[in-house]
């Protein structure tokens, strides 16, 4: 196959030497996902393709030489893709022919997920349990799943995120899996390639709910930490572990945050755990590698720490440390997945009386005041119990993820609702993550 | 509409080409039978292979069928998930039509799923009317893009969240077809696809039909008295 070279129109020239595509073909594991061989000889190369002869998209650039596969990302089911080879050879772009193929059909066992409204650009990662079938799902704006991973029947997934350090040119997921109800240690966060192969595993011991990439390129993840009073029996508070890369390394378990709880703490909260009593219940851990110290949700205590990487604690806020939170409707309880989201602003999904709500609270922590400016909930009102979790996209618009309603929405930078997106059969999302693009671009 | 939204493929050209036309033409409805029509194969039926653990059901339903007792040979197809919970009868159909798909009892039939895509994009509303039990063929519609809620079926009655063995609703057979679109959907399709005799009333009661196949040389001689395009059937399996 020859290049087009488009300098002079109308006249096709034979740019030597020669690169070529060697095979078109769909990846083994994920049938959204185009592989294409190619032969690259000197000069920049990219791939255009898109689902009509008109492209529309196109892969990072190749400048190496020699054979390379690439993988065509953000494809749906059962549809043509266009694809042509592109070269920049010193200043002259030249295209070669046109191939295509058809992405294949999907699974059954995918959720079925419908949208409603216009998410303006990108893709979301969701974590999808509750229904037939466990599983990682990227979506695209119009509710098309463009890449999907199952998991083992016997693990739930309850955090998915896109690898912060990806190969170059691709992406990477992230996943925690783990029991229901930590009596079988199988947790584990799995790290996936854009081709859906697994391509690591680190044991992650009784892991539970949430994990963050960071500091820097460790992982980090909340375990839980079973410890016996005497009275009482075993009860479960959590720790934070850092995983370097060589070791688990534990940073900070909240036995040491608080004292040790009578019974008639205890007594506060639901009993659902076999391997002891609910005590702390951490819920949610994120490393802010701007600010350099995890932020840790705790549920029971209606508590959220910022720990540096060492376990110091940095600030903790919550109604039973002195914060007064204005208006007092929007005192923190049983919050999650608390992330920052400017300066000192903080946004989390609360328990308040009227239903489950998005806050933006904005803390002074110099007279411990969390002034929540912006407050949202679905319309119903209800209580959303398991999972979820919000996010700020850095253009100003909100991500928000009401867990065990299988539910996830797009607000715009004014914070109207864009985008709904809504699952069937009791499927719902542990987490929901956005990126702009899936080969990492900026 | 141009050649990237709907392409041609199998489709027998001047098929293609007037299909390309009623849906330029549209908005409108769209009605189609599932098994054979939209897809190769019958799904009811490997549903039925994959719950009846010693071929009684299979042995009935094939029994009635050849007797003639059609609709009582779906009915008792679809009794199968009697007795399943819905969300497990649906983790089932959703296996069931992976398995069905990887052993080659039903095949997907791209020109079908490109022509719902296209008929979407044309601002068509598209509906499954099938004679098979409604939730494997949701499960199966899935693969086209279509939600649970544009597929009818056969409707097992439900208890406390669990299917019974008896029917709920029109059946979707015959003339229970055009019952239950004028129950759910409440209009005379603008268009309606089908293979077998089946499906006749809901053709006839269409306003514009093809016939894939068709199945029986009644139906075909009828689509050739009633100005019905007929395409040949794209593969048998």
């Amino acid at each position: 196959m020859m290049f087009r070279c488009l300098s002079i129109s109308a006249v096709l020239l034979a740019c030597q030497p020669e690169s070529v595509i060697t095979a078109v073909g769909l990846s083994d594991e994920v049938a959204t996902v185009v592989v294409v061989d190619v032969e690259l000889e000197g000069g920049e190369h990219w791939l255009e393709y898109g689902v009509t002869q008109q492209l529309g998209l196109s892969t990072p650039n190749w400048t190496e030489t020699g054979a390379h596969s690439i993988p065509l990302l953000g494809l749906p089911q059962a549809t043509d893709v266009y694809i042509r080879l592109m070269r920049d050879n010193e200043g002259r772009v030249e295209e070669g022919p046109l191939s295509v193929v058809r992405t294949g059909t999907l699974p059954a066992w995918v959720p079925f997920v419908e949208t409603t409204g216009e998410l303006p650009d990108g893709f979301v990662l969701l974590s999808a349990l509750g229904g037939p079938t466990t599983s990682i799902l990227i979506v695209n704006q119009d509710g098309q799943v463009v890449w999907y991973r199952s998991l083992d029947e016997d693990v739930v997934v309850t955090d998915a995120q896109f690898a912060i350090a990806p190969p170059e040119r691709d992406f990477e997921v992230l996943s925690l899996v783990s029991d229901q109800d930590y009596t079988v240690d199988i947790s584990a966060i799995l790290r996936f390639n854009s081709r859906g192969e697994m391509v690591a595993s680190v044991d992650t011991p009784m892991a539970h709910h949430s994990f963050t990439q960071g500091p820097g390129e460790d992982l980090s993840w909340i375990a839980a930490d079973v410890r016996e009073i005497d009275g009482i029996g075993p009860v479960v508070g959590d720790q934070i572990v850092r995983f370097n890369g060589v070791e688990a390394i534990p940073v900070r378990s909240t036995w040491d945050l608080y004292g040790p709880p009578d019974a008639e703490e205890l007594a506060l909260y639901e009993d659902y755990l076999e391997i002891g009593e609910d005590w702390t219940h951490a819920n949610h851990l994120v490393w802010d590698e701007d600010r350099g110290h995890y932020l840790l949700s705790l549920r029971n205590k209606h508590d959220v720490f910022a720990l540096s990487k060492s376990g110091t604690v940095e600030m903790v806020v919550g109604d039973a440390h002195g914060w007064n939170f204005e208006p007092s409707t929007s005192v923190m309880h049983e919050q999650h997945a608390p992330v920052w989201a400017g300066e000192d602003t903080m946004l989390l999904l609360n328990q308040e009386s009227r239903g489950t709500r998005v806050v933006e609270l904005e803390l002074d922590s110099e007279s411990h005041t969390a002034e929540a400016t912006w407050s949202y909930g679905l319309d119903d009102g209800a209580k959303m119990y398991v999972l979820g979790n919000v996010a700020r996209i850095p253009s100003g618009e909100t991500l928000v993820n009401w867990g065990s309603r299988g539910v996830v929405q797009w607000l715009d930078e004014g914070k109207s609702l864009q985008w709904t997106l809504e699952s069937e059969l009791g499927h719902f999302f542990a987490s929901a993550r956005w990126v702009a693009d899936l080969y990492g671009r900026e | 509409m141009d050649e990237n939204d709907f392409p041609a493929r199998r489709w027998l050209p001047e098929h293609h080409e007037w299909l390309t036309r009623q849906l330029a033409d549209g908005p409108g409805l769209l009605c189609l039978d599932w098994d054979e029509t939209c897809a190769a194969g019958d799904i009811g039926e490997a549903l039925i292979r994959s719950l009846d653990e010693n071929g009684e059901v299979w042995a009935s339903y094939t029994s009635k069928l050849e007797s003639g007792d059609v609709l009582e040979a779906f009915v008792d197809a679809a009794a199968v998930l009697s007795g399943m919970d819905v969300v497990e009868a649906a983790a089932h159909c959703r296996t069931c039509v992976d398995e069905a798909i990887r052993v080659g009892d039903v095949a997907v039939r791209p020109e079908i799923q490109d022509l719902i895509r296209a008929a979407e994009a044309c601002s068509w509303e598209v509906w499954v009317v099938s004679a098979s039990v409604q939730p494997v063929v949701a499960a199966f519609a899935s693969l086209y893009g279509l939600a649970s809620n544009r597929v009818i079926g056969m409707n097992l009655a439900q208890e406390q969240g669990r299917y019974l063995a008896y029917l709920e609703g029109p059946n979707s057979y015959r003339q229970g077809k055009v019952d239950a679109i004028e129950q759910f959907i409440g209009r005379q399709p603008d268009l309606a696809i089908g293979d077998a005799m089946t499906d006749l009333e809901m053709l006839s009661f269409s306003k514009k039909a093809l016939v894939i196949g068709p199945s029986s040389s009644e139906l075909r001689r009828i689509a050739h008295s009633m100005g019905w395009p007929i395409q040949p059937v794209f593969e048998s399996i």
